[in-house]
């Protein structure tokens, strides 16, 4: 685990102003225009002058600073830095955010916190609270992004209700990232007034994806897992307002208690309303926000499911449409599905059990997430004598 | 507030101040449903009914809920509730979003209809060194080249082919035996490929041959030029030898042949046959089946019996032969059914194109590669005297000398007069299913093709009188008996539904 | 396929209606039975038709007026 936020850390020579969203660097050897949009992460060598901001490890380290440096000590996540890093540091909170890992080829920003769902399961409890600031520094991140970024992604909250400033995001992704994919996700709601969709589909993003939840083939199902009536509806039409705007559709299904039953319901469902779909994620729980809080009641062990979740992707990838498993672990998707199961937990996040010891799919294996001790099926065994 | 959630495996209770239980959602029994349009019709004797939405989406029902569901009277409890409002049967207060969906289903319905003709059929040639008997159209062979298309023919004939708005192209060359006019063809592929670099259509070609005279030239040509091969395989040896005498009674032993030969060039998969069915393959559907998986094909067509030429002339086409088909064509699925459940991957053609109507939002097209030409209105015929048709089953009826289904001439007549022209329009529009009596209330009738030729041919009047129409009863049967087996058995569900989407 | 011949024998002040059996096989009650539930089906036919006539012609209008999705 690498701790991604900190806080309460000591800052020295900075003024307790807003907070700055700077790259880091490891090397000392930059011009000095470029420097001064930069962290320099002070190590055994020399320390240069003329970065923004200093990154210390230690205390100790200060001495060796030059005059008026700011600067700001955080062991934690020193250590852990890489070139083309980008960073939030925020004096004024006494924090540094990473907002961008520059070694890793998936990075996502959250717009927002604020969502019009409050699903069961949700790992990122919305809050109703003011969070323009964030949208600033998601702009100001991305212009500092590694022009040959493979992906990064969009999360909230629901980004859409960011309103105009969700299309300046885009916009600025399409606009200095011109290589790089864009993932977004959102409940789809708001696309339901085709003009919104419309406005998306306009920026023209080379590579966008739109990541949509569908729970149930029956609305009541749906709108009671988003807690929030009328949500399917609405999700529904904003999928096909969005196609019709010529923006890619990822549908996305959580697989807990209150989906599985009808899991190939659904699946029929999808293939033939929405067969136009570009992708259909089924998706392990991830055990962590409101998903631990409800654990109890949302929780199904995927050996309780895997009939059905054989029977959907079966359904789903006959009618031809690209079919994943997320978060799976191999040993307990049958067989015959284990090619729709994809290593989709991030490397930082991943462990394994000890029960996994000898495993021959350990290396094609989602594993578990580490964050979580809960959660995990009992029929956990290693996969030996591979089919 | 307690949290209770449906769950087929455990109804859990935790408490979670915040959340609402699932029943807070279910608005289902506020206020009365909506009915959507849908029909009905008896499945079999046993108080089953088919009940099919505006789309052809189907359930299988018995006679009691059909009726409470039609008077209003389905409470949302009812386990049939939920999945008439999840096939859009229904609206109720917790949804409305079924009518955007039907309407973009009808759509897409339809959308195959708007670019009409992707199939564009070009009868290269009369002449035939076959003389089989159910065959009308088809001349001796001689040098003369009376029966032969012309290069003026064939280029005004490719006109009308790029005016079809169609994004993908197809283009087929029949007979009489194809390959004896090779330098036409040769000539067609070449221009057709020309235009097509600004027309930027997906173009696909097929040479229909039976194989007897195809050469190393045509061969080479065909692998070159990226041509698929489709011939006529009728069954074994006896039978298709007598189904297609010529001299030396080799039909059969020449096509097998020439199947290896072509697939040797160009592909195992490029190379498709045909069956006809006449009354003497009635009572071998296996042996001819057995046929096709000896020659490694990956499935068959199993057509129905033709009304037109031959079989109309001689009176094979009785009312016998007509009922003896479908048993014929059961037989035979069953076997295929078995074979698929041995675990070989095998198809039925027939069953495959009217199960995709059934169990995809998509419509049957035959653009798909391997398919079966000739039959629908997706088809257009250009023949050797530049005599434009609806359908090779209307060139078929020409020859036999009622020209109702000719649409022009491509040195006559415009593409506007000839697509556009009445001698297509009526019948399409006369015949449009739903609007025919007896079909309007019909649950099949979604699944269900007219066929205006058919019943031109066989009634004198291309709508037909339905109940009494060879086309209605083999249609019932067919959906009837698909229905049937779904029904019984998962499995053949799923092979059914792997089928709908591979046709 | 018929197997059973129906005459309408008067309309007032009841309608009186003949059922004859086609084939022999066909037994008076079953041909009663057949000829009830025909009359019973196509009430229904009737009744939804006429409720379901608005969202069909409703459908349909949308269907072909919306751009854009088409064609899967
Ligand atoms: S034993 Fe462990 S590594 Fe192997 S498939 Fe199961 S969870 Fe994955
Ligand atoms: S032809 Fe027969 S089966 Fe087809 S729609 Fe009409 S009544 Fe139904």
């Amino acid at each position: 685990m690498i701790p991604l936020r900190a806080r309460a850390l000591e800052f020295r020579g900075a003024s307790p102003a807003s907070a700055e969203v700077i790259r880091v660097s490891l090397s000392a050897d930059r011009p000095a225009i470029i420097k001064a949009q930069e962290g320099f992460v002070v190590g055994t060598g020399p320390v240069p002058e003329g970065f923004a901001w200093y990154l210390l490890g230690s205390v100790d380290d200060f001495q060796r600073l030059p005059i008026d440096a700011r600067a700001v000590i955080a062991p934690a996540q020193t250590m852990f830095l890489g070139q083309g890093d980008v960073i939030a540091v925020d004096p004024l909170r006494k924090a540094i955010r990473v907002l961008y890992r520059g070694n890793s080829p998936y990075n996502h920003f959250l717009l927002t916190e604020r969502c019009n769902n409050y699903c069961l399961m949700c790992s990122q409890p919305p809050r109703d609270v003011d969070d323009n600031w964030i949208v600033d520094e998601v702009l100001r991140a991305i212009q500092l992004v590694r022009r040959d970024a493979v992906e990064i992604g969009f999360t909230g909250g629901e980004p859409t209700l960011l309103g105009e400033r969700f299309f300046e995001l885009v916009q600025a992704a399409a606009s200095h990232l011109p290589g790089t994919a864009l993932h977004i996700l959102s409940n789809g709601r708001r696309f339901s007034d085709g003009e919104f969709a419309a406005k998306l589909g306009a920026i023209g993003h080379h590579d966008l994806m739109m990541g949509i939840p569908v729970y149930s083939d029956l609305a009541h199902l749906h709108d009671h897992v988003v807690q929030a009536d009328g949500a399917y509806d609405e999700t529904i039409r904003g999928i096909l307002a969005l196609k019709a705007s010529g923006v890619r559709v990822e549908i996305r299904v959580v697989l807990q208690a209150q989906t599985v039953g009808r899991l190939p319901h659904l699946a029929q469902f999808i293939a033939r309303n929405l067969l136009f779909v570009d992708h259909v994620a089924l998706m392990g729980l991830e055990p962590t926000g409101f998903a631990r809080a409800n654990m109890e009641s949302i929780w199904c062990d995927p050996v309780d499911y895997a009939h059905q979740l054989s029977a959907a992707v079966k359904t789903l990838s006959g009618a031809g449409i690209r079919t994943s498993i997320y978060n799976s672990q191999l040993c307990v998707v049958p067989a015959d599905i284990r090619p729709y199961a994809r290593r989709s937990i991030s490397d930082w996040k991943q462990t394994y059990l000890p029960e996994c010891e000898g495993c021959e799919a350990k290396r094609e294996c989602a594993g578990f997430f580490a964050s979580v001790t809960h959660g995990r099926s009992r029929a956990i065994r290693p996969i030996v004598g591979a089919s | 507030m307690i949290l209770s959630l449906a769950s087929p495996f455990q109804r859990p209770v935790c408490r979670v101040a915040k959340f609402r239980e699932a029943e807070a959602f279910d608005s289902s029994a506020n206020a009365a449903y909506t009915m959507l349009p849908w029909r009905f019709t008896a499945l079999d004797g046993n108080d089953r009914y088919v009940a099919t939405n505006l789309v052809g989406e189907h359930l299988v029902l018995d006679r009691e809920t059909i009726g409470k569901f039609a008077r209003q009277e389905l409470a949302p409890a009812d386990p049939a509730y939920d999945e008439l409002k999840a096939r859009h049967f229904l609206i109720d207060d917790d949804t409305n979003v079924a009518v955007d969906l039907l309407a973009l289903k009808v759509r897409t319905k339809l959308a195959p209809l708007a670019n009409f003709t992707a199939l564009h059929i070009f009868v290269v040639t009369l002449r035939c060194e076959h003389s089989c008997p159910y065959c009308q159209v088809s001349r001796a062979n001689n040098d003369r080249g009376e029966f032969d298309m012309s290069r003026e023919t064939a280029l005004k004939s490719l006109d009308l082919v790029f005016r079809s708005p169609s994004p993908a192209l197809k283009i087929e060359f029949q007979g009489g035996e194809s390959l004896l006019n090779l330098p036409l063809i040769k000539l067609i592929v070449e221009e057709a490929k020309r235009r097509n670099e600004t027309a930027r259509r997906e173009l696909a070609f097929v040479v229909a041959t039976n194989l007897a005279v195809l050469d190393d030239e045509a061969l080479a040509f065909c692998k070159a030029e990226n041509i698929l091969v489709s011939t006529s395989l009728d069954g074994p040896a006896e039978l298709h030898n007598a189904n297609r005498p010529r001299p030396g009674r080799d039909s059969h032993e020449r096509a097998v042949d020439g199947i290896h030969r072509a697939r040797g060039v160009l592909g195992h998969y490029n190379v498709g046959a045909l069956m006809t069915t006449t009354s003497a393959s009635l009572n071998q559907v296996k042996a001819i089946i057995d046929e096709y998986l000896r020659l490694d094909f990956g499935g068959i067509f199993l057509r129905p019996l033709s009304p037109y030429g031959f079989a109309i002339k001689t009176k094979s086409y009785a009312a016998y032969s007509r009922e003896r088909w479908l048993e014929f064509y059961f037989e035979g699925l069953d076997y295929i059914i078995s074979l698929n459940r041995q675990g070989f991957d095998f198809i039925e053609h027939y069953a495959a194109m009217v199960l995709k109507k059934m169990l995809t939002p998509l419509q049957t097209s035959y653009v798909d590669l391997m398919s079966p030409a000739g039959i629908g209105i997706a088809a257009i015929v250009y023949n050797y005297d530049g005599t434009v048709y609806a359908s090779d089953e209307s060139r078929m009826l020409a020859e036999m000398g009622d020209q109702t289904f000719a649409l022009g001439n491509v040195h006559r007549d415009s593409f506007e007069d000839i697509m556009l022209g009445d001698a297509l329009l009526e019948p399409l529009t006369q015949s449009f299913a739903g609007s025919v009596p007896g079909c309007s209330s019909c649950a099949f009738e979604p699944w269900c093709g007219a066929d205006p030729v058919f019943h031109h041919a066989t009634q004198g009047d291309p709508v037909g009188k339905k109940p009494l129409s060879a086309f209605c009863t083999r249609s019932m049967a067919l959906f009837r008996g698909l229905i049937t087996r779904m029904e019984a058995d998962d499995d053949v569900r799923a092979l059914f539904e792997k089928w709908a989407n591979r046709a | 396929m018929a197997t059973v011949d129906v005459r309408i024998l008067a309309t007032e002040p009841e309608i009186l209606c003949e059922l004859r059996a086609l084939d022999k096989g066909t037994k008076a009650a079953d041909a009663d039975l057949k000829f009830r539930r025909e009359v019973t089906d196509h009430q229904l036919r009737m009744a939804i038709e006429e409720r379901t006539s608005g969202y069909r012609d409703l459908i349909l209008g949308l269907a072909f007026s919306k751009t854009g999705l088409q064609g899967g």
